[in-house]
């Protein structure tokens, strides 16, 4: 049996070594992109819906932050939590909480972007007609969340995919340890360079299969044109 | 309520930036159907959002009851509370008719016992039973309109601004949604505002009518004096008033007389000056040989067209030349049974006669 074949049986076996690290993985990322979302939301409808000087520049700058290496994050992250860092008594160093943070800190100007992108397309009207009711911000708020929640699942779920797929920063923040930090991209990297490929191969199909699951679920989110016709 | 506006202003940003309402000057005394009429584009729908307080004008001011509730420097939230806004398109959220009507009650602050009364008397006359469960992406544009009418009744404002509530509706539909404004008229406890391009709407439900053109009301008051007396010429022609022209008023010792190019009638005017003369086709005659009679205006012609106009017919003649310039068309209406008894037909030379009195003289 090939190593591909090997790849196979694990997942058909359910190998604990792989449960262990999709776990994990789906895990992290997750939270990591819930966290992105709930910082992201407010921002989102201040930039969205708000009219205040600066608004469009603020949009520019969050655009910008979709551009900052991952790397980078991973560097600052590191920094930040590291021993002498300011964070660093927390001891969150090579640790779950650590690779949520440094992933949510990545996912967050995508998230909100997305976020942003899906406000602008509520129909104004919709929102005056909240306004109409007599009600403040708060209400008119909802009233876009509402209009545009299936997009902003989709813009988390975006900003998830994105975070799952994260190497090099999640290495550096969560040091890869087994049985601890080891997502499936970290696992693939270390299996690989030490020509464990079955182990790499099985945690790299299942990669691709959650890609796609996203993917797929994106397309069923997407506002169907016979829908928006009316 | 009182809603008294004093010349409003707004400027919609561009490009191009378009002055759509410029020293804007309202009063509605209170409770009744008010309708602003006006063409498409007139600036009706720009005029109800700021009295619903969604936008601020840019010039001038608007009074609630006497007080200041929109200026230059903003509107007052709280008083938004007072009026409501009806839209020309649905603006429903997702979710059902019935999940949206309470939706609105909540952000108003209505309390859960009291919302299902607060739409329950709108149900029935808006036809909303079979779609109240529905959702708003499974009811058609005619019952997403009555459920948005719904949803704005059963807000209870005092003030409620209904954009073009008829447009694009059929005509069931329609009848449903002027029933249900009639009503609110008849019990005179909500300021409604009609804005309609729908002259016969305007006469069949408003006890007043202001007339919307070029950013401003250009003539308003009680309905019929304004419909069947119009004073400019944008409402004449809105109004439909066949014959419009512009000219000037001489004095003729006895009388006064309107001239312009081809044009010499006699008219009653205690202006002098330039103006426009307005000359409703209804009151124009058609006759065979020139005619022996009080009115002191006859035109001799040929007849250009015969053309069906509703209930009338509209017999279309061109004078004939009489000084250098030729003679602009003139339109005189006529029942089908005149035109088949005198076997009016175009190329026949026909006389038209109308009375000095019948000529409205008007500013602009």
């Amino acid at each position: 049996m090939g190593p591909f074949g090997r790849a196979l049986e694990l997942i058909g076996t359910l190998d604990p070594r792989v449960l262990e690290v999709v776990g994990l993985s789906l895990g992290v990322s997750l939270a990591a992109a819930a966290l992105a979302a709930l910082f992201g939301l407010p921002t989102a409808l201040a930039l969205g819906l708000g009219r205040f000087p600066g608004r469009r520049a603020l949009r520019a700058v969050v655009r910008a932050l979709m551009m900052v290496p991952a790397v980078l994050i991973g560097l600052l992250a590191y920094l930040v939590l590291g021993r002498g860092g300011p964070l660093g008594a927390l001891g969150l160093l090579y640790t779950p909480a650590a690779i949520v943070l440094a992933q949510a800190v990545l996912a967050y100007p995508l998230v909100t972007a997305l976020f942003v992108a899906a406000f602008e397309q509520v129909d104004p009207l919709l929102l005056d007609a909240t306004r109409t009711a007599g009600a403040g911000p708060w209400w008119v708020a909802r009233a876009a969340v509402r209009q545009a929640a299936p997009a902003l699942f989709a813009a988390g779920l975006t900003g998830f995919a994105r975070v799952l797929g994260e190497t090099g920063m999640t290495m550096m923040v969560g040091g890869n340890i087994a049985g601890e930090t080891r997502t499936m991209t970290t696992a693939i990297a270390a299996e690989t360079m030490r020509g464990a490929f079955e182990l790499a191969l099985a945690l790299g199909i299942l990669l691709l299969l959650l890609s796609l699951a996203v993917n797929v679920a994106l397309l069923f989110l997407e506002p169907r044109s016979d829908a928006r016709a009316r | 309520m009182r809603v008294r506006a004093d010349g409003l202003g707004r400027t919609l940003a561009g490009p191009p930036r378009r002055r759509v309402l410029g020293d804007l000057s309202l009063d509605l005394p209170g409770p009744g159907v008010h309708a602003v009429l006006g063409a498409n584009g007139s600036g009706k729908t720009t005029l109800l959002r700021l009295l619903a307080l969604l936008d601020a004008p840019d010039a001038g001011e608007l009074r609630f009851d006497g007080e200041r509730v929109a200026g230059p420097e903003g509107v007052s939230r709280r008083a938004r509370r007072r009026a409501t806004l009806v839209f020309d398109r649905p603006a429903l959220l997702r979710g059902t008719v019935r999940w949206n009507v309470e939706f609105a009650l909540r952000a108003r602050g209505v309390p859960a016992t009291e919302r299902p009364a607060r739409l329950a008397p709108w149900i029935e006359p808006l036809g909303l039973g079979p779609i109240l469960d529905a959702r708003v992406d499974r009811i058609s544009a005619g019952e997403a309109r009555r459920a948005a009418l719904a949803r704005g009744l059963a807000l209870g404002s005092e003030l409620l601004l209904l954009d073009e509530p008829t447009a694009n509706l059929d005509p069931l539909s329609a009848g449903l949604v002027e029933r249900v404004i009639a009503d609110l008229g008849a019990r005179r406890e909500t300021t409604v505002v009609l804005a309609t391009h729908d002259l016969a709407q305007a006469r069949r439900l408003a006890g007043q009518v202001h007339f919307l053109a070029e950013g401003r009301i250009v003539q308003g008051g009680d309905a019929a004096a304004v419909l069947d007396a119009p004073r400019s010429p944008a409402l004449a022609e809105f109004l439909g008033v066949e014959n419009l022209f512009r000219g000037v008023v001489e004095d003729r010792g006895d009388h006064q007389r309107f001239t312009a190019p081809g044009i010499d009638w006699a008219v009653i005017a205690e202006r002098r000056g330039p103006c426009w003369a307005a000359l409703p086709a209804r009151d124009v005659l058609v006759a065979r040989e020139r005619p022996v009679s009080s009115a002191m205006n006859a035109v001799e012609g040929t007849i250009e067209r015969v053309e069906e106009r509703g209930p009338t017919v509209l017999v279309v003649l061109t004078p004939a030349a009489t000084g250098d310039a030729p003679a602009p068309r003139l339109a005189a209406a006529v029942t089908r049974a005149t035109v088949q008894a005198m076997g009016l037909a175009p190329g026949q030379r026909a006389w038209l006669v109308w009375k000095a009195a019948s000529v409205r003289l008007l500013d602009g």
